[in-house]
């Protein structure tokens, strides 16, 4: 299995089928910015939907963040240092605060004058702790055309939803959704028996069952509404990353021109 | 074949069974199931409802003197409300269609968007038409609001259009064709009343008198709020609703006058919907922790499936025991 893959369902009633391709596409561009700007970047994307389904899959992310060195800013030079050039209290304190020796502190000067400063620095926290702490927060802000609530007032949503599937290298990434707990399995809360799917394994498991799962695309017209979209690398022109449809014809993930067909 | 007293028996009894309350029909004139009060006004505050019943819909406007085999000015809607919506909700609804004998290998089931509204009640829902083979036999809906007061917990409304349904059961090419019972047709049992009451909306009805009376109920609903008389208040908002179809329907009322009227009825709504908030408050809301709309067994009862299926996934439970992958993609 290729490392670093997160893979992301989302289980649902029928969401309007007019809502479905910009509501996958924003859910993927939230998740793969968002993680860009933690210095997260997936080398590929790819999005595909039913009327009940959402999916989205991340692949090349890194195991951690980098590592984040920031300054920490202290108190004023001239009220670090008493007349006889002895560190005062607010020196001791500062660098005590920071956790490091006075002598390792730094100097900096700004436009009010030389200030004292420390280094910190912070490990990168672990690529599926991001993932647990973005991903629900980036489902619930999906501007959904119009939103709904249900059950004892749970939501708003666009329909309601009763299985999330969140897997990073096949391991569970977990959050809570609405009541709904990620994991390995996504319920969709409709047929008798439990359809419930194992997508960790193969690659393209997940995907490849739009198109094979009994119930879920039975005839053509809804054959229609599964989209596959493909990310290829960045090339010269497109903003960040392009987007390649099954039809052959690419798409830029932030480019309005392209949003606009997509939606079409 | 399947005759529409049939499904009524059969979608009573599925219903009954899943914890409802059988309710009959309100006997006053109603546009749609929704405007029964054991729908608009127990969909009101926290305390949990099941409720199917038939309800005889009124829509004076809609009425073809008989001639149309696909419009009626009085059609049956089987109305369930589910409060709060349970998660499985989509299954039972996809259940009772089974009950009644639809098999949907064989048949096509889409929900497509459509969102409810009801603006002389002041209510509004999200939801989907759902279509078999392509034609409508169902309205679904997630209740949001009602009397202008927002929902929770929320209500699931499941609307079957009776005659519809049997229809394509029963693939008859009219309305009236339909078999009520074995040997007697929908025809024979209402023919004559869709003739009449045609006449008597489009041609016959007294619109200065039905004007006197909408005036008369509208005053009749406010003395009964000042008396703290919740659901007379509202029968009568119910009548001042049926009348303005009445005068709708005969052409008596301008686009100007209709806003109006609209709001007129809205304001009765709104206000019934309010004083039977408060009026189940000073009761202590008695249902709350009732044990048949709370019952979870009440959902499983008849259900044919073998084992519940399992909570979603959880880092504890990776779901052994669960349908391997390919069982899962097996047709």
């Amino acid at each position: 299995m290729a490392r670093g893959e997160y893979l992301l369902e989302v289980r649902s009633e029928e969401i309007p089928a007019r809502m479905l391709a910009a509501g996958v596409h924003e859910l993927a561009t939230r998740v793969f910015e968002e993680l860009m700007a933690r210095g997260l970047r997936a080398s590929e994307i790819e999005t595909g939907f039913t009327p009940r389904r959402l999916l989205v899959r991340l692949s090349g992310l890194q195991e951690r963040e980098p590592d984040r060195e920031e300054q920490v800013m202290g108190p004023p030079v001239r009220a670090a240092y008493a007349g006889d050039g002895s560190p005062t209290p607010a020196l001791l304190g500062f660098a005590r605060r920071c956790g490091v020796e006075p002598e390792q502190l730094l100097r900096v000067a700004t436009e009010k004058g030389e200030y004292l400063a420390a280094a910190r620095r912070t490990a990168g926290r672990p690529t599926a702790t991001v993932l647990s702490e973005l991903v629900p927060r980036i489902l619930a802000a999906i501007s959904w055309p119009k939103t709904m609530r249900w059950g004892a007032g749970e939501g708003p949503w666009v329909r309601p939803v009763h299985g999330l599937v969140s897997l990073l290298d096949g391991e569970v990434v977990p959050f809570e959704l609405f009541g709904v707990a990620a994991g390995f399995l996504a319920l969709d809360g409709r047929h008798d028996e439990c359809r419930a799917i194992r997508p960790h394994g193969k690659r393209h498991q997940a995907f490849e069952r739009l198109r094979v799962e009994p119930g879920e695309v039975r005839d053509r017209n809804r054959l229609r509404d599964v989209r596959r979209i493909q990310v290829v690398p960045a090339h010269p022109g497109a903003q960040i990353l392009q987007w390649r449809g099954r039809c052959g014809a690419t798409q830029c993930l932030r480019c309005a021109r392209c949003m606009s067909r997509l939606g079409s | 074949m399947q005759t529409l007293q049939d499904l009524i028996l059969r979608l009573s009894e599925f219903w009954a069974r899943r914890g409802c309350v059988l309710q009959q029909p309100l006997d006053l004139e109603v546009g749609a199931g929704t405007m029964h009060p054991d729908t608009f006004l127990r969909v009101l505050g926290p305390e949990p409802w099941r409720v199917a019943y038939v309800q005889p819909s009124r829509r004076p406007a809609d009425g073809r003197y008989g001639d149309n085999p696909f419009r009626l000015g009085k059609h049956l809607q089987f109305q369930v409300i589910l409060k709060p919506s349970p998660a499985d909700v989509q299954r039972l609804y996809v259940q009772s269609l089974a009950a009644i004998g639809l098999d949907l290998a064989v048949h096509d089931l889409r929900f497509e968007e459509d969102n409810w509204e009801a603006p002389t009640l002041g209510a509004w829902g999200v939801g989907w038409q759902v279509m078999l083979d392509g034609m409508e036999i169902t309205q679904f809906t997630y209740f949001q609001q009602a009397g202008g007061l927002e929902l929770r917990p929320v209500s699931a409304e499941i609307t079957y259009g009776l005659e519809r349904l049997t229809m394509f059961l029963g693939l008859s090419r009219s309305i009236y064709e339909v078999a009520w019972v074995d040997g007697l047709s929908y025809g024979q049992v209402r023919h004559q009343e869709e003739v009449e009451l045609s006449r008597y909306y489009f041609e016959v009805a007294d619109v200065a008198f039905a004007q006197q009376q909408f005036d008369g109920m509208e005053r009749e609903s406010v003395r009964c709020l000042d008396a703290g008389l919740v659901l007379p208040a509202y029968e009568c908002a119910l009548k001042c609703s049926h009348l303005f179809n009445v005068l709708d329907a005969r052409g008596a009322v301008s686009v100007t006058e209709r806003v109006g009227l609209m709001k007129r009825v809205r304001d009765l709504a709104v206000a019934c919907a309010r004083a039977y908030v408060e009026s189940r408050e000073r009761l202590g809301f008695p249902l709350l922790g009732a044990p048949a709309a709370a019952a979870p067994g009440a959902q499983a009862a008849g259900a044919p499936s073998a084992a519940p299926p399992e909570p979603p996934g959880s880092p504890e439970s990776p779901g052994e025991g669960a349908a391997p992958p390919d069982a899962a993609a097996a047709p």
